[in-house]
């Protein structure tokens, strides 16, 4: 591998990728890359420490100056690892001084961990700087129980053409 | 009432409590028994749920865990449950952003308290706001937004849906062209994005006639909006005089244009904006879209401005807006000029009978001449126009002509039909133009 890589994408568009083995590609990874983006769909097989090793990882890169990591996981993970992914990339970024941006972006399987995180959680994730948050209905994890007092009409605002009880004079 | 308010508060705490230790294992045997829990049903149900909904939504919003956040993109993918007042004091908490992006596809309720929260975000250097509807009061809020901040490199609005009441459209486009005027002191903005198919070219325009300080400042430029010749009382020029003034404004500077005019069915109307295009001098990328079939495109418009806005009018009395017979022949006199043209992207339809396509076989033929020209993309839903148009013995000398380009795509569509389709009486367009990218791919350009 070049010893002056700047920059290090992985990107693969068919297929789910199994990540346990990054962590080993990203230590033996060259010293002088700059930059790192993961974007990708996470095979079932993956483990919660599979994630976080990915993150312990990037503490190696000594000249990091900007990771972005955008997964797509497709069913629930476990609760705590949104939690522990994000510790273990404050706890990277803390011992890297060239670091200019962290970007985090969490997708569907991942908005129940994220909202434990978010709702309870007291810890400052202060290397993280850049979010990315995509919400729908199935990022709640209580929506099925929800849905029965969840109206669709009472849910969303009506372009207020619509709402003829409710004009100003000038609409009138 | 006291007793309600305190009776209420004791409830919140019960809500709050069952959503702490609905994580324990102990408690996660049956997920759904909230209906059973007889506290619940001791009060009104409906309160109850809206608690839990507004606790578990409200969780995502607690930015102060962030405090070195610098950019944060929210992107809504549905209808979500009611948004409140934390959205404010989650936006309150991000004191090092500098960028952020919101796209509601969907506006859930309290979807005004983002707006309340952009009032409490320090000065950012990128603003991009992507929604369906802007209610009146918002559109103060945002004005007041925008003109506070100071710093502004980037700045995209789009508005997803056109309003349906005549009123509402007349008052949104007043408030577009005050939006934009409220851009003039920003001398970091290198980057506008101002696009809905909704809005009137006319009041774009005129917004845009306030920035006349904006000399060689945008890079990149984007605007969307529909050439309404019902409503306006204006002719052609003026209509689009603010908006070609601007575009000519930018001739040294505009790197990247993205025009679409999803209705726009006079000749001289595309002309004018094309002339104004041709100064770019510095133009790289152009992506020009006009009358296009889907995503609210020509025919949804049409109806748009024809029935909708004029609901209230009889039939008889509606106007109609002035439908072209043939497409601008002028493009390609036009976009010759662009020497330093990369990238281009034509997104057309033929919407007449009446239409020969000798202008597109125009369009084609200026691609040699543009030397710098890479790449280009040709989109069209009219299939079955452009396979008669497309015969091999025309369009195969043209693109032996094209050394210059490394790709060419063309996207047909025609309903539910696409040009891979194949089709035994008409040539495979597809087929020419992949064996055309795949020799150019092999053609090595190294002198050493």
């Amino acid at each position: 591998m070049s010893k002056n890589l700047k920059k290090f994408t992985l990107s693969p568009i068919a297929e789910r990728t199994t990540i346990n083995k990054i962590p080993s590609y990203l230590k033996r990874l060259s010293k002088s890359i700059r930059a790192i983006t993961f974007e990708f769909p996470v095979h079932d097989s993956a483990l919660d420490k599979d994630f976080c090793n990915i993150a312990k990882s990037l503490r190696y890169l000594q000249k990091l100056e900007s990771f972005d990591r955008d997964y797509y996981i497709g069913d629930h993970t476990g609760k705590t690892r949104v939690e522990n992914e994000l510790q273990a990339y404050s706890q990277s970024v803390f011992r890297l001084k060239q670091t200019k941006k962290i970007g985090y972006s969490f997708g569907y399987g991942e908005g129940s961990g994220f909202q434990r995180l978010m709702g309870r959680g007291k810890t400052f994730y202060s290397g993280i700087t850049e979010l990315k948050m995509r919400l729908s209905m199935f990022s709640f994890p209580e929506y099925t129980r929800m849905m029965p007092y969840f109206d669709y009409e009472d849910s969303v605002e009506i372009d207020p053409s619509f709402d003829f009880d409710n004009m100003d004079p000038q609409e009138e | 009432m006291t007793t309600w308010i305190l009776k209420k508060n004791n409830f919140y705490g019960i809500i709050q409590g069952e959503i702490q230790q609905r994580d324990e294992p102990e408690n996660n045997n049956d997920p759904y028994n909230f209906q059973d829990d007889y506290r619940l049903y001791a009060l009104n149900q409906d309160f109850a749920a809206n608690c839990q909904m507004r606790e578990e939504i409200k969780s995502f919003y607690r930015f102060e865990l962030f405090p070195n956040l610098k950019i944060l993109e929210i992107t809504l993918e549905d209808h979500l449950y009611p948004l409140g007042l934390f959205v404010v004091d989650g936006f309150k908490s991000l004191k090092n952003l500098e960028e952020l992006s919101l796209d509601t596809m969907c506006r859930s309720v309290g979807t005004g308290y983002f707006f309340k929260g952009f009032l409490e975000l320090p000065l950012l250097r990128k603003f991009s706001l992507e929604i369906m509807f802007i209610k009146n009061e918002e559109w103060e809020i945002l004005k007041e937004f925008l003109t506070n901040q100071e710093k502004l490199e980037f700045l995209l609005l789009r508005l997803s849906y056109p309003t349906l009441s005549q009123a509402r459209y007349i008052q949104q486009n007043a408030y577009l062209e005050s939006i934009i005027k409220t851009l003039h002191n920003k001398k970091s903005l290198t980057s506008l994005h101002i696009k809905s198919p909704g809005w009137s070219l006319e009041a774009l325009s005129k917004g845009l006639s306030h920035l006349r300080n904006f000399e060689n400042q945008l890079k990149s430029f984007s605007f969307e909006a529909s050439d309404d010749t019902i409503f306006s009382k204006e002719n052609v020029w003026i209509r689009v005089e603010g908006l070609c003034n601007f575009i000519k404004n930018q001739k040294e500077s505009l790197v990247q244009l993205n025009a679409s005019l999803p209705i726009a069915l006079e000749d001289r109307i595309v002309n004018e904006i094309a002339e104004a295009i041709s100064k770019l001098s510095h133009l790289k990328r152009l992506e020009f879209s006009v009358n296009r079939k889907r995503n609210n495109g020509t025919d949804f418009l049409k109806k748009y401005f024809q029935e909708d806005l004029q609901s209230e009018i009889s039939r008889v009395h509606r106007q109609k807006l002035k439908v072209s017979e043939v497409w601008n022949p002028n493009l390609a006199k036009y976009f010759k000029r662009l020497k330093n043209l990369e990238e281009f992207e034509l997104r057309f339809d033929l919407a007449s009978s009446l239409e020969t396509g000798d202008w597109f076989l125009d369009v084609l033929k200026i691609f040699p001449t543009l030397e710098k020209l890479r790449k280009v993309n040709l989109r069209t839903e009219s299939l079955e126009r452009i396979k008669n148009l497309m015969k091999p013995q025309v369009i195969v000398p043209i693109l032996n002509e094209m050394k210059n380009i490394r790709e060419i795509h063309l996207w047909t569509f025609d309903d539910d039909r696409h040009d891979g389709d194949d089709d035994e009486t008409s040539p495979n367009i597809g087929k020419i133009l992949y064996n055309k990218n795949e020799s150019q791919a092999l053609r090595c350009d190294l002198v050493f």
